[in-house]
């Protein structure tokens, strides 16, 4: 049996193990709490649509107290949606918006970035402050002015009058830079010294090592395209081009009082952003990452 | 095979002059090897006749064609980084062809350009791993090979050795001798490490902020160094420097500060009674007790270093710090008093401002 000092000292380290245990499961406990509440804010006002959208039209979906759960839930409301809308048209012209301002988005900035991240030239700081700066204007500020050239130019009621503003954006050349000033410059500079020009060295060696940016810079554009209202709305009359927001807009005018068909073309169009994002979440979160520690 | 020539070449970072007004002729097929401390001017001065840089003011010159603004492109030079600077998403295969083939070089060429590269520095096992599957050796193997197979004018090694161990260091060493007396090319190899600049170099440049200490063989450079400095920065372990002045003893001498005097012999000419001087003693050119012919001092051991066939003794002097190497038949330990001597015909003077007096001087 050990002397009584060491037996103390030894009671005396178990205890402080076990609390020590105790309030790292405590906090642990917190967290998640914390982390299931925050979620909840979160994926709440979603579930809730869904909710909404699966209700039958018998159930009073404006009941106090409010029920989530459906009593009989169905999906008579998405059927709706087809049939009170061209809805497969719709989304077919968000697709390929959205396909061209992603692609175009990834082109344009990271054309513009490259420049400005290596080459060295005069006034280059100028330029890359004064299109940071454009990022604190709203949009709302700019629409009229958009609107007006949009006109002048012809592109009013036209798929490239939607493209055209999300076609190279000031966050994407300041994401695009700064992921370009990550890369090594020996890479480059050995490339310069095999007699590799500047367009190929942007394509073949640097792109390839910022397919994290460019993913997050992809997602970040489809999302904003994709649920983009406001300026749609203002540039486009024709029916025939409305992308999705717009008809699901147009199905909350015809059918003001039938929210259930309102929220059921809702859910059907942000399944595409919620599939895009599931698709590049690794390459987007990583890409997330580095901006944030590296920036 | 192509010479070089730097006429007086500047290089200005701002208010900062990093390369002074600097002239060099590099002859055809020579190896140079830049040395000197960091901060020197040495990959800077790689970096202008690379391309990589524009000199401020001053030519270079290949072959007595002016190539000073040309871009490194255009000017038929490879370079091999110290961090490979290999491509990462690319195999070594197509590491090795990347730049033949953007600017165009028939297929067949570029096959009989890798595969004489893959021959000679033994790449074929590895051709088709990414830089992340290589060893830091294998790496920077690729990245020779990729200089290689540009057949350029002009080899320029940018510290390549320094991210290696030990051990692959003197082999890869080995080999860039090799490839020299292969191709016979001109190299110039920039490094910190006197070791690799002594094994490799025709000719070493010694370089301090940005201004050329002396320029000579690997001989030269250690047994008839131009000033303090060039003595103190090769050699290992360091020259010992000692300070001493000028007296008339029936005959002139260096009374040094703390140890015997020693003749000056032919220099006596080259200074004046009373006048400062000092004394470099290499570590090698000490002598036991007993073997001495001149002057002899004793020494005590702070510390001993074991390096295989000799040991080094880092000690004092009276005042004055003090380094020995000595064979391995020599036993000592810290806390020990060594007698030893000097070998008076290996001794190096300098006058009081670190400049050789040289035999030249005693003549005038």
């Amino acid at each position: 049996m050990p002397p009584p000092n060491i037996r103390s000292s030894y009671e005396h380290i178990v205890f402080h193990r076990s609390r020590e245990n105790m309030v790292s499961a405590s906090r642990m406990f917190l967290r998640y709490v914390i982390l299931i509440l925050v979620a909840c804010v979160f994926i709440g006002p979603f579930l809730w649509l869904l909710s909404t959208a699966m209700k039958s039209g018998s159930e009073n979906i404006f009941q106090y107290p409010p029920e989530f759960i459906p009593h009989s839930p169905t999906l008579e409301n998405f059927v709706r949606v087809f049939d009170a809308l061209p809805f497969l048209t719709y989304f077919a012209n968000s697709v390929f918006v959205a396909a061209i301002a992603v692609s175009c988005n990834l082109v344009f900035c990271s054309l513009a970035a490259y420049p400005l991240a290596r080459m060295s030239f005069r006034g280059k700081n100028v330029i890359f402050l004064t299109l940071i700066s454009t990022m604190i204007l709203p949009f709302q500020l700019m629409m009229i002015p958009l609107y007006s050239i949009a006109v002048n130019l012809g592109l009013n009621n036209t798929f490239l009058g939607l493209i055209i503003p999300h076609a190279c954006t000031a966050f994407g050349v300041f994401l695009m830079r700064q992921s370009f000033l990550t890369i090594p410059h020996q890479l480059e500079e050995s490339a310069l010294m095999e007699g590799v020009n500047r367009l190929q060295i942007w394509w073949h060696v640097m792109l390839p090592l910022v397919k994290p940016a460019l993913a997050t810079l992809a997602v970040f554009t489809f999302i904003g395209v994709w649920g983009d209202f406001l300026w749609p709305l203002i540039i486009i009359d024709d029916q025939t081009k409305f992308t999705l927001p717009l008809g699901v807009n147009r199905l909350a005018g015809a059918f003001a009082k039938d929210w259930r068909l309102v929220a059921a073309g809702a859910i059907l169009s942000i399944i595409p952003t919620i599939v895009v994002f599931l698709f590049s979440q690794r390459f987007f979160i990583s890409g997330a990452l580095k901006g944030a520690v590296k920036g | 095979m192509t010479s070089i020539s730097l006429t007086g070449v500047n290089k200005v970072y701002g208010s900062e002059a990093v390369v002074h007004d600097m002239d060099l002729e590099i002859a055809s097929g020579e190896f140079i090897v830049f040395v000197g401390p960091s901060g020197c001017g040495k990959s800077t001065l790689l970096r202008l006749i690379a391309g990589l840089e524009e000199v401020s003011s001053g030519n270079i010159l290949f072959d007595k064609a002016d190539v000073t603004t040309l871009p490194a492109g255009k000017r038929e030079v490879a370079m091999v980084f110290q961090s490979y600077a290999l491509y990462p998403h690319m195999t070594a295969a197509q590491n090795l062809s990347f730049g033949l083939r953007m600017t165009g070089h028939p297929a067949e060429d570029i096959a009989r350009r890798v595969e004489r590269a893959v021959d000679m520095l033994r790449l074929e096992d590895y051709l088709h791993r990414k830089p992340s599957q290589l060893s830091g050796g294998q790496c920077q193997r690729v990245a020779i090979g990729r200089a290689l197979v540009q057949q350029p004018k002009v080899f320029l090694f940018d510290e390549p050795l320094s991210n290696l161990d030990a051990e692959l260091r003197v082999s890869m060493r080995a080999e860039i001798a090799a490839l020299h007396r292969e191709l016979d090319n001109t190299m110039i190899y920039v490094t910190h490490d006197q070791v690799e600049a002594m094994t490799l170099a025709d000719r070493i440049v010694v370089l301090r902020n940005g201004r050329i200490e002396q320029v000579g063989t690997p001989h030269e450079i250690y047994r008839r160094p131009r000033n303090v400095f060039v003595a103190e920065f090769m050699g290992y372990p360091k020259i010992n420097i000692l300070q001493g002045t000028v007296v008339d003893d029936g005959g002139i001498f260096v009374r040094l500060d703390s140890m015997a005097r020693i003749p000056l012999g032919v220099l006596s000419g080259a200074v004046e009674v009373g006048e400062k001087v000092s004394v470099g003693i290499r570590p090698e050119s000490v002598s036991p007790d007993q073997q001495a012919r001149g002057a002899r001092f004793e020494m005590l051991v702070d510390f001993v270093e074991h390096v295989g066939a000799g040991t080094n003794y880092f000690g004092r002097v009276g005042g004055d710090e003090f380094r020995i190497a000595l064979s391995e038949g020599q036993k000592h330990q810290p806390g020990d008093h060594v007698r030893i001597g000097l070998a008076e015909d290996q001794l190096h003077f300098f006058d009081a401002r670190g400049e050789r007096l040289g035999k030249r001087q005693t003549l005038k």
